[in-house]
């Protein structure tokens, strides 16, 4: 009997020790399914409604009063569906659900009102189709600028040169995060598609502007910081900070300037210093609006030398976080950002 | 035998089986580990020259023990013990003179690329070539590690310019 209980109690240690190594994954597997991501609407102006769980089915005219002639709903995985506001949301465990038209559309994260949809995908698309015509073109991702730091960058004079090409606003993708707007810019596709959805991923689905210019029998290169982010089908030209100024964007700035009298015909060029000032100081602080001046510069000269179209766009906005920036949500902030076309 | 206590032997039995299989499938298999560590070369490319460098170059170089923070997209940072040589030690056993080069360039085997400068590499204890993490080999890309060897900066506080699979390293001007 005193046996039995030994054995007993020595069988509850091992049961214990055993369910309990595969505990930790079971605490994660609860924690992510309690993750009730909630749902933000916005305009290109502000956020509308921020982290909305509804707790009953509800019509989103009965959430927001603003009209406007489409939405696009934002998924978890990135797809972006326009329709119309004739829509209806609720929530379940998984966390909220849009209803319209007899579809469901589930993990939705975000609602974004609007009259016409421009996306930083278009720059895939508005490169093209310059390759298209045989015309050289320059493109330009201004890493981690927001539409509402332009804004405040044009009314405060710190973007005289290149508030002249303003074409619109343009719609990141989700998750707002550099490798998942990147491959968006790149590939004209939304994460759902492009299999790019978060930093963890560096590889794509589709190709790129790259394997389409090189299809073109064209010339292309892809100047980049210290980093190669995606595994693009051209390899990038890295860059150091050679004069140790803590920045990479004036060396590569230098390489911009040297290959745009070069004969390449696609050019894309990768500034980041935005994004670091946006992080560290926050996105409207006088580091980060004298840097966006400094950019302002960058291209100013780079239209002088560069005798082509010249895209610029960004890959992500940014929103004010403790005493700096970060971005990464589903928001206004995060997801608008400034789209530029300059014509030859 | 009282069938009960049978029983609860015949439970005990089972479980610590189940356990002792259990741990054995998970135990890194440190010898496996080691010999495809063995057969695994980076190579190094400086001066027109091509270096193929193994574990056992290394060990010769001379390993050493250090700690560094890890930070990944999906966990939080955490400080780990490794084990590898330092890249300047790496170019001053080959005799590759830094003084033409501004960088270099770190690729794995998923084509991910990363520069250091040479003034960083040249800075004591603070660039790394590592096949050790907490005294266990990295593994190799297909079982889940990041190695069979990776760079590290010690100064890169987000260890978001590490290059994991590392198979080749490059001087550039």
């Amino acid at each position: 009997m005193r046996i039995s209980k030994i054995i007993v109690l020595l069988t509850l240690i091992i049961s214990n020790l055993f369910l309990g190594g595969c505990g930790s994954e079971s605490k994660l597997q609860k924690n992510n399914s309690l993750e009730l991501n909630g749902v933000t609407v916005f305009n290109k102006d502000e956020n509308l409604v921020k982290n909305y769980i509804p707790k009953e089915k509800i019509h989103f005219k009965e959430l927001v009063k603003e009209s406007s002639k489409h939405i696009s709903i934002i998924t978890g995985d990135g797809s972006v569906r326009k329709t119309t506001a004739d829509i209806y949301l609720s929530s379940n465990s998984n966390g909220v659900n849009i209803t319209y038209k007899d579809k469901i559309i589930s993990n939705v994260v975000g609602i974004y009102l609007h009259d016409n949809l421009y996306s930083i995908r278009d720059a895939f698309y508005d490169a093209k189709e310059h390759l298209d015509s045989d015309e050289k073109v320059m493109v330009i991702l201004l890493d981690g600028f927001s539409l509402n730091q332009y804004n405040y960058a044009k009314k405060n004079n710190y973007i005289e040169y290149i508030s002249k090409y303003y074409k619109n606003e343009a719609l990141s993708v989700y998750t707002p995060v550099t490798n998942a707007g990147f491959a968006a810019i790149i590939t004209g596709e939304n994460p759902n598609i492009n299999g790019v959805h978060d930093r963890s991923f560096r590889s794509m689905n589709v190709e790129s502007m790259f394997a389409y210019a090189l299809s073109k029998k064209k010339q292309a290169i892809l100047l980049e910081a210290d980093i190669k982010i995606l595994d693009t089908e051209i390899e990038p030209k890295l860059h150091v900070d050679s004069n140790n100024d803590k920045n990479i964007d004036d060396e590569i700035f230098e390489t911009a300037k040297s290959v745009a009298k070069d004969e390449y015909d696609l050019i894309f060029v990768h500034f980041h210093g935005i994004d670091d000032r946006g992080h560290a100081y926050g996105p409207q602080a006088l580091e980060t609006m004298n840097y966006i001046k400094q950019i302002d510069g960058y291209i100013q000269e780079l239209s002088s030398i560069w005798n082509g179209p010249i895209i610029l766009t960004a890959d992500h906005g940014m929103h004010k976080f403790e005493d700096g920036g970060s971005h990464g949500s589903c928001i206004q902030e995060d997801m608008l950002v400034p789209y530029f076309k300059k014509e030859q | 035998m009282h069938k009960k206590s049978f029983a609860v032997i015949c439970i005990f039995l089972c479980l610590f089986v189940a356990v002792w299989i259990s741990l054995k499938l998970n135990q890194p298999n440190i010898e496996e580990q080691k010999k495809l560590l063995e057969n695994s070369e980076i190579l190094l490319l400086a001066n027109q020259q091509e270096y193929l460098i193994g574990l056992n170059d290394l060990m010769e170089i001379g390993e050493e023990e250090f700690t560094s923070v890890l930070d990944t997209s999906s966990t939080n940072p955490t400080n780990h013990k490794y084990t590898g040589v330092q890249l300047k030690n790496i170019l001053s056993h080959y005799q590759i003179d830094l003084d033409e080069s501004s960088a270099l360039v770190l690729s794995g085997m998923d084509n991910y690329s990363v520069a250091y400068t040479t003034e960083e590499i040249l800075k004591n204890n603070n660039v790394y070539i590592v096949f050790k993490e907490d005294g266990n080999y990295l593994g190799s890309k297909e079982n889940g590690g990041r190695g069979p060897y990776e760079s590290i900066v010690v100064a890169d506080d987000f260890s978001n310019r590490r290059c994991k699979w590392l198979t080749r390293i490059e001087c550039v001007k």
